[in-house]
């Protein structure tokens, strides 16, 4: 069962708070979509957030024929053109198709508005989420890796590592209560800087 | 024993009327790609694949000069391209670009799929079929059979007098046709003024000398390269290969296949912690995909073929370290 | 928060629930603010993970979009089952569309508001109402055709080693000129 169709589902029968698992699962990924338009990140963020609005207010129409992500991702899309229209700012040059502003390369201009600061924050945290994989014992490194490095279900690990699925689930927990850990060290060293 | 020598003859008639029949498609395919480029000729075609259709009008016009072409689209998205021997302009509109970074594409009309059949022509079977009247005009069929599965068919249709190209089918194994191209209305022969040759259009402008991007293999490059093709379809070599990074900054290697006519590319990109990769087969309309993760990597095979050649080209790919 | 609680939010990050544990950690989810914190690290994670971490950027998002959302209405299943009938549109209407000439056929269906490739069913479900700028939305739907898969992401790459595949090989010559014209179409 798809628990995003099942989380659409539930607020379409008056579970607004189902709504707000959806959020929190895409808000960074709309917003870096958002970001390939609106490059200004109190911008994006606003504009983020006027999608999500418009989605709830779609949702008794969506019917699972794609995916929510997909059918997210298309409103997104459209209330940031339709934003900088407004604004009267044109798109990027480079946006021939809307497909373009979340290419998979990613673009230079969604780095502009980084500071140096932030920049060096943010890639110590990825370097730290890194090195806390590299040091996880064995088997847990490999379930937190076949998962997010290769995107495989929990129940194509099981089948890759021989083990039960419930022993998958409770690895990838354990790496990532290891990795809070290391960015709680990271965070905690960067306020003291 | 007259019924085993009858029965030899018969073979062999039929066996020699085969090569007579390829011979004469041969000839007949070599008479149109000639057409192509040194006819005069003027009309609209139309491309159509699914249940859509785009409308496009030609001038093409050869002297001693050499070759002048105008493109003009007459439905969709305005754009022109004129091409004067192998420089190619592409005039499109204020504000948008052809594609996204790239160059568009303009390897010619009809004489380019004409000279491709003919480099390929050992791995299909070329007969001559019915005539029928297209355009007005009374045209012979040619059939291009691929000799397996592997690849899409062509069936032509050459205007009789003066073998022009007059339509071109794409079609499956099963003969369906996947796109066609096809004129409604061409005048041949006629004296073409340079006005018509003129761009109309107002917009932006990019050039580009259709010879630069013929890649040539590079041995060394080849050799340097960490995987193993250990299937492709009969005829199809190894015609291109780049290294290149994504813009993400992953190692991003491409392999390109072709028998001269069908054509895959191999692309092998090293995973930098992304998700969302094709796994298994997909396809948009003629071109089909298959993807695969092999040692980290994540392997895509794309091409204008069949999905049962982009799946087993996908499963014969082998990762091997030094 | 017990660890149990925790690990069925980890799971939730990844999708990998159903049934009564799917109930029970949106019952912790809704309960819980420390919850719903925690589930918003491991999801961080993940997205720092997969590239869409946007660096250095901390907000709240989330929680300003659930306050945005409170004077909005809750659903139920009879106000989706409305709405729903009233833009969904028989099959056979389908089937008599395809039939016609494609660009009145995409007009006709713009002014409607539903516009779909049978196969590319992305704006179905979508009425006019919601979106500010339909005409946007029908812009993207009519570039025709487009692979057959659900994520964005996997699109995209395919396209960029499309176009890779095409500046290398040009393609069959009539139906790379044609295809050059026809290629983002809008």
């Amino acid at each position: 069962m798809n628990v995003d169709l099942e989380l659409v589902q539930r607020v379409q029968a008056g579970d607004k708070k189902a709504f707000d698992v959806l959020i929190m699962k895409y808000q960074q990924r709309i917003v870096h979509v958002i970001t390939g338009f609106v490059h200004d990140p109190v911008e994006a963020l606003d504009v983020a957030q006027e999608a999500f609005i418009k989605a709830y207010r779609a949702l008794p129409n969506f019917r699972g024929d794609s995916a929510f992500y997909t059918w997210l991702y298309r409103i997104a899309i459209n209330t940031a053109k339709n934003y900088l229209t407004a604004r009267s700012r044109r798109p990027p040059a480079s946006d021939v198709d809307a497909m373009d502003a979340t290419n998979y390369y990613d673009a230079p201009e969604l780095k502009e508005f980084e500071t140096p600061e932030t920049r060096m924050m943010s890639d110590d945290l990825e370097q730290g989420i890194h090195e806390a994989i590299q040091a996880l014992p064995e088997d847990t490194a490999t379930a937190i890796k076949l998962r997010e490095f290769e995107g495989m279900s929990y129940e194509e690990i099981a089948e890759v590592m021989e083990c039960p699925i419930g022993t998958v689930r409770s690895r990838i927990f354990r790496a990532r209560e290891a990795i809070e850990l290391q960015i709680k060290e990271i965070m905690g060293e960067g306020e003291q800087q | 024993m007259p019924i085993v020598i009858k029965t030899i003859l018969s073979c062999c008639l039929f066996l020699l009327s085969i090569v007579v029949q390829a011979d004469d498609a041969m000839a007949l395919l070599e008479r149109s790609e000639v057409a192509a480029k040194q006819l005069n000729y003027n009309g609209v075609f139309s491309f159509q694949k699914d249940n859509q259709s785009q409308s496009i009008r030609i001038i093409h016009r050869a002297d001693e000069q050499g070759v002048i072409e105008r493109l003009v689209s007459l439905s969709g998205v305005e754009r022109e391209f004129i091409r004067t021997n192998d420089l190619v302009t592409c005039i499109y509109p204020e504000g948008k670009r052809p594609q996204a970074n790239r160059k568009p594409l303009g390897h010619g009309f009809p004489s380019d799929l004409l000279n491709r059949m003919k480099v390929a022509s050992a791995f299909y079977q070329l007969s001559i079929g019915k005539q029928r009247r297209v355009a007005a005009y009374q045209a012979q069929e040619l059939l291009m059979q691929p000799i397996d599965q592997y690849r899409y068919g062509y069936r032509l249709w050459i205007e009789k007098d003066n073998s022009l190209l007059l339509q071109a089918d794409l079609l499956n194994q099963n003969g369906k046709v996947l796109e066609k191209f096809i004129f409604s209305n061409v005048e041949m022969n006629e004296e073409i003024a340079d006005r018509y040759l003129q761009p109309q259009m107002n917009g932006n402008m990019m050039s580009w000398n259709r010879k630069d991007k013929e890649t040539k293999v590079n041995k060394a490059v080849q050799q340097a390269s960490k995987w193993k093709i250990t299937w492709v379809p009969e005829g199809f070599k190894l015609k291109g290969h780049q290294n290149r990074f994504a813009r993400n900054g992953s190692p991003l290697e491409q392999l390109v296949y072709s028998d001269g006519l069908s054509s895959v590319s191999i692309f092998m990109e090293k995973i930098r912690a992304r998700h969302g990769h094709l796994k298994g087969g997909s396809h948009m309309g003629t071109v089909n995909a298959y993807g695969s993760i092999i040692n980290s990597y994540f392997v895509t095979v794309v091409g204008e073929v069949p999905a049962i050649t982009v799946e087993k080209i996908g499963t014969a790919i082998q990762y091997t370290e030094d | 928060m017990t660890m149990n609680h925790n690990e069925l939010l980890s799971a939730l990050v990844d999708s990998e629930l159903q049934g009564s544990e799917l109930d029970q950690a949106l019952q912790i989810l809704a309960a819980d603010e420390l919850a719903t914190a925690q589930f918003q690290r491991y999801q961080q994670t993940t997205d720092v993970l997969k590239g869409y971490g946007e660096r250095g950027l901390s907000h709240n998002l989330a929680s300003r979009i659930s306050l945005a959302l409170e004077s909005e209405p809750v659903y139920s299943e009879q106000t989706t089952k409305h709405k729903a009938e009233v833009i969904t549109l028989p099959t056979p209407f389908w089937k008599q569309m395809t039939g016609l000439a494609v660009a009145a056929s995409l007009g006709a269906l713009a002014v409607v508001g539903v516009m779909t490739q049978p196969q590319n069913d992305l704006l179905t479900n979508t009425p006019m109402a919601a979106i500010d700028a339909p005409a946007e939305m029908i812009t993207v739907a009519q570039t025709g055709e487009r692979w057959t898969v659900n994520e964005p992401e996997i699109e995209n790459r395919l396209n960029s080693y499309l176009l890779d595949h095409n500046e290398q090989t040009g393609s069959s010559g009539v139906f790379s000129y044609a295809r050059v014209v026809s290629y983002g179409a809008e």
